[in-house]
């Protein structure tokens, strides 16, 4: 197996996707970056072992899965949670379209925010990402019964949040 | 798309029955201009989606499998080291010499008889002074002795 051009082709590619991957979950740039970044060297570090790997490519997001749940856990990284009512968008109409926008991505980032990481994941995996029911649920380890009672609770919270706001 | 398609695939897309087609389907109809009321946030959070895929900016991660970047760091041998200073050193002694080069002494005396003799004076005169201090030492050596003698008397 000539590992340089399997890394080169099939694993550093995916770090586009691995990095919002994990920014789905830490909710972080900084956190997200050092997780992909261990990432890429654990998966290269351990090239002996690729052949035994049955999916290389759900390996990997599993992988990189556990590491930001890992990271989220540490205490370092905990994100406060933003007290309510604190910078909330503007409600009236803004004559600045930027602005404007504006307003609704924080809107819908904040909505996000207050998902579980679980659904953050699977949101992001499947309406970000496009994968299919399947490719989710070996990414993440999850069943996909699971992923798909995660998919539904999370769209439906993001329906009941911002239904009214946009 | 009728009313009634787009809420049964908005209703799929909430239950997470719906196959990628499907919600394609529903992107594609919520982008028009006569988008519901009661859908407009779906319509706002698919453009989200799209412009969290497009617009996340990626760091520049380092790629492990590459070959580093820095030229290996050249190893000088010791012995290497010692040649090169040895080298420098001779170097430096010859220009050295070179600028300031040893004259021998001019002779000073014509005919060599003379000049054996001289030396033989000179020797001479070395050798009494030598034979003086000598004899002057072995003086001081005999007080030494007096003194040591006493000193033992008592």
């Amino acid at each position: 197996m000539n590992y340089h051009q399997v890394f080169n082709e099939d694993v550093f590619p995916l770090r586009d996707k691995l990095y919002r991957f994990s920014l789905s979950i830490v909710r972080k740039n900084d956190i997200a970056e050092d997780v992909v970044q261990e990432i890429l060297i654990k998966v290269w570090d351990k090239r002996e072992d690729w052949e035994k790997w049955r999916n290389m490519n759900a390996m990997i997001y599993t992988m990189t899965k556990n590491l930001s749940l890992d990271k989220l856990k540490s205490k370092n990284n905990q994100l406060y949670t933003i007290p309510e009512g604190y910078d909330t968008p503007a409600d009236s109409a803004n004559p600045v379209q930027r602005v404007i926008s504006m307003d609704v991505e924080c809107i819908i980032h904040k909505a996000i925010g207050t998902l579980n990481e679980i659904q953050r994941m699977v949101i992001q995996l499947r309406d970000i990402e496009g994968h299919t029911y399947q490719e989710i649920a070996d990414m993440t380890d999850l069943t996909m019964a699971q992923v798909k009672v995660n998919l539904h609770r999370g769209r439906l919270e993001l329906r009941d949040k911002l239904k009214n706001k946009l | 798309m009728t009313r009634n398609d787009m809420d049964t695939l908005v209703q799929k897309y909430i239950n997470a029955e719906s196959t990628r087609q499907e919600e394609e389907q529903l992107k594609t109809a919520l982008r028009g201009q006569d988008v519901p009321a009661d859908l407009k946030y779906l319509s706002t959070l698919f453009d989200y989606y799209e412009l969290q895929k497009e617009h996340t900016v990626v760091p520049d991660f380092q790629n492990p499998a590459a070959p580093s970047k820095q030229p290996n760091a050249r190893i000088i041998s010791m012995r290497w080291m010692a040649v090169a200073a040895s080298v420098a050193i001779l170097v430096v002694t010859l220009l050295f010499f070179n600028q300031s080069p040893v004259t021998a002494p001019a002779d000073t005396y014509d005919d060599p008889e003379i000049a054996a003799q001289n030396a033989a004076q000179a020797l001479e005169l070395l050798s009494g002074e030598l034979n003086r201090g000598r004899t002057l030492a072995l003086d001081q050596m005999k007080e030494f002795d007096n003194f040591n003698k006493y000193l033992n008397v008592f």
